[in-house]
């Protein structure tokens, strides 16, 4: 048997297809000149699939999206969170990427078939080639050449894979923040902290300019009063009110906020040197501002 | 007037024959070109793919080469860049399950396609480019974009393989 290097170079020349000059421009001709006639177009599965998919996706964002601009009127101001028919907040960015992710979906199974079909319409005479035994790539029986590869299912399934795997992060995150949220916003803060300060100013006026119109006050030992006008008239004598530790606060819109205080002197029997209390606030976004929905107190002096 | 205006005008079988005047050498230049960097660019091209994908690849860079006429003469190292063009080709084609197919030349040890597909593909094209076609290093490291060094190293230790599992040895 003949050396290695000899071997190769026998085995390199009756193997390896030459390309002239000419095949060059036969094939750029070919290739970018004559058509073959158009095929009837196939839609793959997949490409069907992720049509549809796209379609459904898109035309949920958009209603979603829709109902969240125009539908905020027919609200109820104080629903609770987590409803995707909730108004408050108007729309939020999140919404965007039902559609967003319905748009790539259409627009890359659309350009998927528009290669599909384009491929079929793709080849004509190549250059020479040798005969030799057939091997196990696909050939286009049509053209004569090698079938090229389509790596647009790769890349949607790797796209595909990349908006799951952000969308559960973003889901967990969304989740995981949403319930261990304990620290008031400074706006939640600030309105708290101007309601305990008209409160224990005994300024009505300021007190009342930070409550809803159904607003809400409540203690066991003195009953529920409703609306601005009861609550007006039962707004204590100007007391010491100390707040006692932070807030902590759960929700998203409406907030729900506890916070412990000491009363330097309530009018009652038995509490004339102070007393300790919790409240618990229902914060909720009117119109754009912050208002207290709900108070009640807890504790030795309220019941 | 560029390779390409002048092909869509025979294509259309417009008269060029005045255009053409004093404007033929882009033309015979192609044809020049292709004739000094085909050799080494497909056989290059097989050696990485095999000779069924190498054979597109190469007919592939060449067409871009036409197509990039104007761009291709200022460059510095045009085979390089053809097979690197080559190379975004090939991955593009379904490749056959066996890269060399058995031939029938009496000279060729019939285990040589599937040693071949043992090597890497750089150890494959700097072995066959300078063993088997006697090309220089330095012309196989600017083909390929890497070292000499390195060059050196794979088509030393690929001829190595070849020797050891054809149990030729270097005398023979």
């Amino acid at each position: 048997m003949l050396d290695v290097e000899r071997q190769l170079r026998d085995y390199f020349e009756e193997v390896v297809e030459r390309v002239t000059a000419e095949d060059v421009r036969v094939r750029v001709s070919t290739e970018r000149g004559v058509r073959l006639p158009e095929r009837r177009l196939r839609l793959r599965p997949l490409a069907a699939g992720a049509i549809g998919f796209g379609l459904a996706m898109t035309l949920l964002g958009i209603v979603v999206v829709t109902d969240r601009l125009f539908g905020a009127e027919a609200g109820d101001a104080t629903s609770g969170p987590g409803s995707l028919m909730s108004p408050e907040g108007g729309a939020t960015p999140w919404i965007v990427i039902p559609v967003a992710v319905g748009l790539v979906l259409l627009i890359f199974g659309t350009i998927f078939v528009r290669r599909t079909r384009n491929a079929s319409q793709q080849g004509g005479t190549d250059m020479q080639t040798m005969e030799r035994d057939p091997l196990a790539a696909p050939i286009d029986n049509e053209t004569g050449v090698l079938q090229r590869r389509n790596r647009v299912l790769g890349w949607l399934t790797v796209f595909l894979a990349v908006a799951v795997v952000g969308l559960g992060l973003w889901l967990a995150a969304e989740v995981t923040s949403s319930s261990t949220e304990l620290a008031p916003t400074a706006e939640v803060e600030q309105l708290l902290t101007d309601y305990q300060e008209a409160w224990a100013n005994a300024d009505s006026n300021a007190y009342l300019a930070l409550l809803t119109d159904n607003f809400v006050l409540e203690t066991s030992r003195f009953g529920r009063f409703t609306g601005p006008e009861q609550v007006a008239a039962w707004v204590p004598a100007r007391q010491g009110l100390e707040q006692l530790g932070g807030y902590s606060m759960i929700g998203t819109g409406p907030w729900y906020v506890t916070v412990a205080s000491h009363h330097d002197s309530v009018p009652f029997p038995g509490f004339s040197e102070g007393v300790d209390s919790v409240s618990v606030f229902k914060i909720v976004d009117q119109g754009g501002t912050l208002k207290v929905a709900y108070h009640k107190s807890f504790g030795p002096a309220f019941g | 007037m560029s390779p390409i205006s002048l092909l869509s005008m025979v294509l259309q079988g417009e008269s060029v024959a005045e255009e053409t005047v004093g404007h033929g050498s882009d033309d015979q230049e192609f044809t020049r070109f292709v004739k000094e960097v085909e050799p080494r660019l497909s056989h290059a091209l097989a050696a990485s793919y095999g000779p069924e994908v190498g054979a597109e690849a190469t007919a592939d860079a060449l067409a871009w080469a036409w197509e990039h006429w104007d761009r291709l003469v200022g460059m510095k190292h045009p085979l390089g860049y053809l097979y690197r063009v080559g190379q975004s080709n090939a991955r593009r084609y379904f490749r056959p399950t066996k890269l060399f197919p058995a031939v029938s030349p009496e000279s060729v040890d019939p285990t040589l396609p599937v040693l071949l597909e043992g090597l890497s593909r750089n150890q494959r094209v700097a072995t066959v480019l300078i063993h088997a076609l006697d090309y220089s290093e330095r012309e196989v490291a600017e083909l390929v974009g890497i070292s000499r060094w390195s060059v050196r190293t794979h088509a030393e230790r690929g001829l190595a393989r070849l020797r050891k599992a054809l149990e030729v040895t270097a005398d023979a």
